[in-house]
């Protein structure tokens, strides 16, 4: 009857160690953010966004690392992924999208991105993890 | 007349020369650099993270170098230590941004080639709203017209008031290896 006891509880402890590892395991390594899936926060044109960064370092918090929509033309299409649109925003594509052969300079496009925030050095905002909303 | 004559050799000479000087590349500029730094401890999970969005301008007249990275830019394979980096390490909402400023010491552009020189950079890293001198050897050679650069250094994050709590001091290395891989091209 004991015998009976100890065997209950050894067998509920392990379900609660088992949930529990669960759980921490996937908090630990949950997936990182996914741009598609998320909600945009704001959809501007690239000459807007850079505006609101290079005039009041105050909206530096309200872009940085949030989801956003840009549009505007494509001033220069540079190595691997990156595309420069009004010479104000540079776009990073996300890695495992396949779409540079379609991007050419003069294009108008839309992409969907995070906002990594801003390049004083350049004076351009740079938004990485894009996908390719818009491009004609 | 004879001065509209000065007036018109001084402005031919001058536009000469602008052209002259306005063709010589001076900037090189890298929009994809890549750094990596890394603070990993035998035995524990990999703390590494790695940019490919930060900024390189070398100009070669001045031997002057400037770097920016923007700290959200850094990746690492596991998000909850990206988040805690961002969050309670580096703090990136107040300082988003990490730079570097500094000089190529006895550096000739135009003696590059394409098998790699020992270059010696002295300047200052810029971090967590600390700044920290950093005298470091590149390894920079030419590839078509592009000026490669790479180099590795070490920093601690107590040289930028970043404090590791105890809970952790045992998986993250004391010094972190910063790598950088820069592609600048004249623009």
């Amino acid at each position: 009857m004991k015998m009976q006891k100890y065997l209950t509880i050894a067998f509920v402890a392990l379900i609660i160690i088992t949930f529990a590892s669960f759980f921490m395991y996937s908090y630990m390594y949950r997936p990182h953010r996914n741009v598609i899936e998320e909600q945009t926060v704001a959809v501007l044109s690239a000459t807007e966004l850079q505006n609101r960064f290079a005039d009041a370092n105050g909206s530096l918090e309200s872009f940085a690392d949030k989801i956003i929509e840009v549009n505007g033309l494509i001033s220069n299409v540079e190595q691997q992924r990156t595309i420069i649109v009004d010479d104000k925003v540079q776009i990073d594509f996300d890695g495992s999208s396949e779409i540079e052969a379609t991007l050419i300079k003069g294009n108008m496009i839309r992409v969907k991105g995070r906002c990594v925030g801003y390049d004083d050095l350049l004076e351009i905002v740079k938004i990485d993890q894009a996908i390719l909303i818009n491009n004609y | 007349m004879k001065n509209l004559r000065n007036t018109i050799l001084l402005a031919m000479i001058s536009t000469v020369i602008g052209v002259y000087t306005g063709n010589a590349q001076k900037k090189y500029i890298d929009k994809n650099a890549n750094i990596v730094f890394e603070a990993s401890e035998k035995l524990f999970e990999e703390v590494k993270a790695e940019t490919e969005s930060a900024t390189a301008i070398l100009d070669t007249e001045t031997n002057e170098i400037a770097s920016l990275a923007l700290v959200k830019g850094f990746r690492f394979k596991n998000s909850l230590m990206q988040e805690h980096f961002n969050e309670n390490y580096i703090e990136s909402d107040t300082y988003p941004k990490a730079t570097f400023k500094g000089e190529l010491l006895d550096f000739d552009s135009s003696k590059l080639t394409e098998s790699p020189s020992e270059i010696l950079v002295d300047g200052t890293l810029g971090l967590h709203g600390k700044e920290k001198d950093i005298r470091t050897t590149l390894s920079v050679r030419k590839v078509e017209d592009a000026i490669v650069m790479e180099g590795a250094f070490k920093v601690a994050p107590e040289d930028f008031d970043i404090e590791i709590p105890k809970l952790v001091r045992s998986k993250i290395a004391k010094e972190v290896l910063v790598q950088i891989n820069f592609n600048l091209v004249g623009r």
